[in-house]
């Protein structure tokens, strides 16, 4: 008969026949079939359902995952030999038929999550994961000059300078505008324009700046005698950076 | 030059037993960090007080000469400086826990805030989030380095809040997220740690700060995160800038203030 054997390192702590028709449940709380007392295991952390001939690991939205074979899973269709593991534990599935039962050891309760471990799961599982919207070298926006020069600027750099000093990224000639006369910073949810100083503000859709504003596609910025149109090739994607601040909070702790 | 007003706190929480939280507020260098350690026995503890120690010690040790010029992302030396200091810290961090057994795999998040001559420099690794509210919005300064955040929106695979894709400690190498602006008057930063952002929501952390100056904000956020479980420790800091002073080059301009100044004197 199908079998799981939880393990601890390299102590077995308990073998579970896995009937079928019927279901088994992983967890810290006492009324599961499997209790793993550790903190790094969640209430209900996980169950196993019989279908048909097979079986079906399906994680409980526990708070640290469940990994089969080192990679994070939501559920997964056992075969022989899969290792579930769970925060420290191991979870051995096997088909086969084994007659030396293994005494159960004592817990240490004591424990400390292996976290170096556990990332090195996390990251093996990562391979899905895209990577942050914007990156240093990445550069989703852009300014196109519409007057008062000519092409195109990619904003690669974090901090963009805009006036009349020589070392700023777009120099703009005239009495009132600033040494520094406005900046375009790189933030995790788009681009800013600041009014950065001198007499003459920026401008953005004929509105003038006095502290700074987001730019939206196909703003269209003037300082002096310069005026530039701002692009930005993922328009959709701006602002979703930031909707994940607040987290979901879980009680399994 | 910018004049900042503020304030941080530190709190336990009501279930942890130990703070693994470090705050830092510096205003003689303009320089806020929200460290949270993780990692077993005391180690989280001993990643925290490394993180803002040596992030510190490394700011303090004088400038370098201004060779700015060629540097990555166009930054100011400051943001270039404050990026070095934390990869210093991330080296203390991950060779004291390879040096002992007990620290194997110890970590730290770091927020920091920094200000240069007149702009600040908000840099992040993990998820201890740096707000910024101006204008009546709040928004974030940091990128959450969490599984969380790294998948799509949609994507929900078992709650993993809590799981960090970036940590200054765990590996030899780390890279920080930053971000530099303008700062204007009134303006106000909050760097939290994630015990205070679970529980209080970036609206609500934007009402208490702007009806509250930072010392009276701080207690009140870490008091509703109390309320609400306080499951993890608790910390603070808040920033209100209180003016920013400009360097003017240009002669004409520089004169205008000056003569505006005299007659402000008399």
């Amino acid at each position: 008969m199908p079998n799981i054997t939880l393990k601890f390192k390299d102590n077995v702590l308990g073998r579970y026949l896995v009937d079928k028709g019927k279901s088994l449940t992983i967890g810290r709380r006492k009324d599961n079939d499997i209790v793993i007392e550790n903190l790094a295991v969640s209430g209900h952390h996980a169950k196993i359902d019989s279908v048909g001939d097979a079986f079906v690991l399906v994680d409980l939205q526990s708070k640290n995952g469940s990994f089969v074979n080192e990679r994070l899973v939501n559920s997964h269709w056992l075969k022989n030999g899969d290792i579930v593991s769970i925060g420290k534990h191991f979870l051995v599935f096997s088909t086969e038929e084994d007659a030396a039962a293994g005494t159960p050891a004592e817990i240490d309760k004591t424990m400390v999550m292996d976290t170096s471990n556990y990332r090195l799961m996390v990251q093996k599982s990562a391979p899905v994961v895209p990577k942050p919207l914007l990156r240093h070298d990445d550069a989703s926006g852009y300014l196109e000059y519409l007057s008062g020069g000519q092409g195109q600027l990619d904003l690669f750099s974090k901090l963009i300078k805009i006036g009349k000093a020589p070392t700023s990224e777009i120099v703009v000639k005239g009495l009132l505008v600033g040494w520094t006369a406005a900046t375009i910073s790189q933030r995790p949810d788009g681009y800013y324009l600041s009014y950065a100083g001198g007499i003459c503000k920026p401008r953005v859709n004929d509105q003038p700046i006095k502290k700074s504003v987001m730019l939206r596609d196909l703003d269209i910025i003037a300082i002096g005698s310069v005026k530039l149109q701002f692009f930005n090739r993922s328009a959709a994607s701006s602002g979703s950076a930031g909707a994940a601040v607040g987290r979901a909070d879980d009680a399994s702790a | 030059m910018v004049i900042v007003e503020s304030a941080g706190i530190s709190d336990v929480g009501k279930k942890r037993q130990s703070n693994e939280d470090r705050i830092l507020v510096d205003d003689a260098r303009g320089l806020y960090l929200v460290a949270d350690g993780m990692g077993g026995h005391r180690a989280g503890e001993v990643a925290s007080t490394l993180v803002v120690q040596s992030i510190c010690d490394f700011l303090a040790k004088g400038q370098d000469p201004d060779n700015h010029t060629g540097l990555p992302g166009n930054l100011s030396s400051q943001a270039h400086r404050l990026l070095a200091g934390i990869e210093w810290s991330n080296r203390v961090v991950h060779q004291t826990a390879t040096e002992h057994d007990d620290y194997r795999g110890m970590g730290s998040t770091v927020a920091a805030v920094y200000f240069s001559e007149d702009t600040v420099i908000a840099a992040n690794v993990g998820d201890s989030p740096i707000f910024l509210v101006r204008n009546g919005t709040i928004n974030l300064l940091s990128v959450p380095h969490t599984l969380q955040a790294a998948l799509p929106a949609d994507a929900q695979v078992p709650s993993m809040g809590n799981i960090l894709t970036r940590a200054v400690g765990p590996k030899s190498l780390v890279e920080a997220d930053i971000c530099e602006l303008n700062c204007f008057k009134d303006d106000q930063l909050v760097i939290c740690s994630d015990g205070l952002s679970t529980k209080v929501a970036p609206r609500e952390i934007m009402s208490l700060t702007t009806a509250h100056p930072p010392g009276s904000a701080c207690r009140a956020m870490v008091q509703l995160a109390n309320e609400r479980g306080g499951d993890d420790n608790i910390s603070a800091v808040v920033l209100r800038v209180a003016g920013v002073r400009r360097q003017h080059r240009s002669v004409f301009i520089k004169w205008v203030y000056q003569v505006r100044q005299r007659l402000a004197a008399n």
